[in-house]
């Protein structure tokens, strides 16, 4: 293999997964500006450690992994600035229909969206996104079972 | 059931249809450029690593090949006198360029050990290391050939940090020029006594935990560099946990200084960025004077 240059590597992954990188990020703030931060802050974390990818076929995933970290270190900032003010929820009644359908993984904890979201919308192995989430893969298939439950009942109650 | 399924269908298809702004696009591309640097440089540890791997097929006929030169006799009347009796001399030399790599080699083999099994042994393995090289040499040359030219340099020469009565220690560095530098070093020490080399393990007493001492005293002395000087960075808490320095290896290269205390070395990138270069550990005596090998390398 010729020896592409990590940077060059890493600027064309960057490029070729904004869309995947951008809608996971968009999941946890719903709103353009937040997910363009987002997806800023993991690229940088990425370039800035470039140094140490040693495998360059994992990069995909390690895009993933640090656009959940910026993501959740996102909510954490943001939660602690709004501490106090009730979390804006419930804005939607059954009788205005879903605005969208994806509005239903709000249902399930920042880390089961995460799981479920590369499971189902990118095909993502389990044995990826444990690595992705940094978890045993025995946590991911706990908590993305838990998490098709939890949904199944939610949807259960709303068709109801 | 079904009912889940045909939502999940529904919400992936939401999902995939919303697209990153073009914005976003410009500001990846820009924090990529700003980011750019001297080309190729993480190119050289990949090389490296490869190196890590077997080949010793090649072995035998390049030996012959590099080795049997005329000159011979001349080179070793030139010989390096450097300790009363043990002598290190240059073995193979070994220059190439071709199609834009260049290859010097420089490869020693130690004689006046006073055990001839002992000096064959120490030998193949300065020879196995130096075939390794010559080996990847070769088979980046013909891949490169007919392609661009590899503007690679790599330059593989020897020295003796030590050499006492006791212990001798012969320091490979290999360097490999891709625009910019990638150094690994790779250190023999033998013992002098017994014409051993000595792994790491060989310093201390069966059974002890030495890779606990010595790796908890390297993340000591790493929190109290990066506390002290803000530019030293090391691979330790970072978040990006599987890129944090855990344990030394059990045979992680290190060699005894004049002082006797032991210096555990990284190389680049191992345990820090790669503006850290390659870092070495001193190890003080009273950190393993709890488990050293009577009669060993560390007991002088």
């Amino acid at each position: 293999m010729n020896r592409p240059d990590i940077t060059e590597l890493l600027g064309r992954r960057l490029t070729e997964n904004a869309d995947r990188l951008y809608r996971l990020a968009f999941r946890y703030v719903k709103n353009e500006e937040d997910a363009m931060d987002i997806v800023q802050d993991a690229a940088c974390k990425v370039l800035q450690y470039r140094d140490k990818i040693r495998q360059p076929e994992y990069i995909d995933t390690l895009l993933y992994r640090v656009t959940v970290n910026a993501a959740l270190d996102f909510l954490r900032r943001h939660k602690r600035e709004s501490v106090g003010l009730p979390a804006v929820e419930g804005g939607r009644e059954d009788d205005h229909g879903d605005l969208y359908a994806l509005d239903l993984l709000d249902v399930l904890d920042e880390k089961s969206r995460a799981i479920v979201i590369l499971r189902f919308f990118e095909d993502r192995t389990l044995a990826e996104i444990a690595d992705i989430m940094q978890m045993n893969l025995n946590t991911v298939k706990t908590r993305l079972y838990a998490a098709l439950r939890t949904l199944r009942r939610e949807l259960d109650k709303s068709g109801r | 059931m079904a009912n889940l399924k045909n939502r999940l269908r529904q919400m992936r298809s939401e999902y995939e249809s919303q697209s990153a702004p073009d914005e976003l696009r410009q500001q990846l591309q820009a924090l990529v450029k700003a980011n750019a640097r001297p080309p190729k440089k993480r190119a050289a540890v990949i090389w490296l690593r490869r190196i890590g791997g077997s080949a010793a097929a090649a072995l035998l006929a390049l030996c012959i090949a590099v080795n049997a030169s005329p000159d011979a006799a001349a080179l070793l009347a030139d010989i390096p006198v450097l300790g009363p009796v043990v002598r290190i001399f240059s073995f193979r030399e070994y220059e190439d360029s071709q199609s834009g790599i260049e290859l010097k080699l420089s490869s020693p083999h130690v004689s006046g050990l006073g055990d001839p099994e002992a000096e064959e042994r120490i030998n193949a393995l300065f020879d196995e290391y130096a075939d390794q090289i010559i080996a990847q040499y070769e088979q980046d040359v013909a891949a490169m050939a007919g392609k661009d030219e590899g503007h690679i340099s790599i330059n593989s020469s020897y020295s003796v940090p030590i050499n006492t009565d006791r212990q001798l220690t012969v320091a490979i560095d290999t360097t490999i020029v891709m625009a910019s530098a990638q150094e690994r070093f790779t250190y023999y020490n033998i013992d002098k006594q017994t014409g051993d080399l000595v792994p790491l393990s060989g310093l201390f007493q069966d059974g002890a935990d030495y890779i606990a001492l010595i790796s908890d005293e390297i993340k000591r002395q790493m929190r109290a560099q990066m506390e002290a000087d803000k530019s030293v960075y090391y691979w330790l808490d970072d978040e990006i946990e599987d890129w944090n320095f855990r344990a030394i290896d059990a045979d992680q290269p290190y060699y005894v200084n004049e002082s006797g205390e032991l210096v555990i070395s990284f190389d680049k990138y191992d345990v820090a960025p790669g503006y850290m270069g390659s870092v070495s550990f001193v190890i003080p005596e009273d950190v393993v004077s709890g488990i050293i090998l009577p009669g060993g390398l560390l007991d002088q």
